[in-house]
Parts: structure tokens; sequence; C-alpha cells
């Protein structure tokens, strides 16, 4: 298993790109990876935990996604 | 703009003043480089936006100083355009205004023809009316047409015979 927690400030990534994020990778993956979203400070953190084979792309695609939804 | 090449992160990662380069203009910036590679944005100080560029392959010092390069005018482009989008929405308002006008006008002629060929319609069923009532009053013994008599005088003629 592979895990990361990405932390996104709320200045710059709004909480409901963070939490819709979470959820279309959720649909997309099911089980497969787990996600745990809490809030700490003026950020939302994200703790990824994933099998090794998925690879640790992952992480850095699900960032960019965020900042995709966050900017549209 | 100072910036960090961490090698083994396999990215370089540089602050911009808010005060340059607003937060919208960043976004913007980020969102031409999103398909090229990660990036993740922070604000450690309350005027400052750092920026971390990842490779999406293995890319030497040399490659990303130059995607840093690269994002770098990618944002003075998106001021640039910014600047002169906002000079030049007034006059894109009058045009799209003066437009918009000039095909309501055009399109006013055409109703009143409309209108017109509406009249014309009306005016023809009403004298269809009239044709009409004229008829459904016409007795049937009258024989306005003088269908009755021809045929009277056809059936003397066969009896002559």
């Amino acid at each position: 298993m592979v895990a990361k927690t990405l932390c996104f400030s709320r200045d710059l990534y709004s909480r409901e790109s963070v939490k819709k994020a979470v959820q279309e990778y959720q649909n997309a993956y099911g089980s497969r990876i787990g996600f745990k979203l809490k809030n700490s400070g003026g950020y939302s953190e994200v703790a990824i935990s994933a099998p090794e084979k998925v690879g640790s792309e992952l992480f850095d695609e699900f960032s960019n996604f965020v900042l995709f939804l966050n900017i549209k | 703009m100072k910036n960090k090449i961490t090698a083994a992160e396999n990215g370089i990662i540089f602050s911009l003043s808010t005060k340059i380069y607003p937060s919208e203009i960043i976004y913007k910036a980020c969102y031409v480089f999103i398909d090229r590679m990660y990036i993740y944005l922070d604000n450690p100080k309350k005027s400052e936006i750092q920026v971390r560029l990842k490779g999406k392959r293995e890319l030497s010092a040399k490659e990303l100083e130059k995607l840093k390069g690269e994002f770098s005018n990618e944002l003075l482009n998106t001021i640039l355009r910014e600047s002169v989008a906002k000079r030049n929405q007034k006059i894109l308002e009058y045009i799209v205004g003066g437009a918009i006008n000039a095909s309501l006008e055009k399109e006013q002629p055409a109703e009143a023809k409309e209108s017109q060929d509406d009249l014309d319609i009306e005016k023809e069923i009403a004298a269809i009316r009239k044709e009409l009532e004229t008829m459904g009053s016409a007795d049937y013994d009258e024989d306005p047409l003088g269908i009755k008599t021809i045929k009277l005088v056809k059936k003397n003629k066969k009896k002559k015979k």
C-alpha cells in the first residue's frame, strides 16, 4: 500500500472542489482507494491510501484534478 | 521570483507576488499548463503564492528551468490579454449592441409585411363567406342557373320523337 496526505490551502482551493474531486475518484476507483478528508487550520487535508500497483502518479493526478475543478 | 529546483521530486518551486500576479491570472496560466505538468499551489504568506511545477516525466534541471520560463511567459501573456479585454470591453459592448439593434430593425418590416398578408387573407375569407351566404339563401325552386328548364326541354323533345 502507498499512502500520502495532500494539503490544499483553502485560500487557493475551494472546499467544494476538493470534495468533488474525492467523490469523483471514489466513483471511479470504488473501494480500491481510501480517502479521508479533514479540515486542518487553513488547509483541506486529503489522506489517500492506494495499492502499490496504482502508482504514485495517482497523488499528482488527483492534485491536478482538484486544481482543474477549482479553475472551472 | 526566486526558484528552487528539487531534483528528488523532479520539480521546481518559485514564489509569485499576488500584487503583480493576481490569483486569477495564476489560475489561468495553470490551466494552460495543466496537461503538461503537475502543478501545486500554496500560500505561505498573504501576498505570495508558491508554485511547484512537477514534470510528468523525468526532467533535467535545464528542462525544469525552461518550463518555469514558459510558465512565467504565460503569466505575462494572460495579464496582457486580461488588460486588453478590460480596455476593449466597452467597445465590444457597443459593437454587439449595435449589431443587435440593426438586426431588430431589419426584422420589423418583415413583421409589417406579415400583418398586411394577414389582412389580405381576412378580406378574402370575408368575401368567400359573403358568397356562401348568398348561395345559401338562394331557393332551390328559383333555379337561378336554369338547370330545371333545360332538363324539361330535353324531356319534351324525347316525348315528341
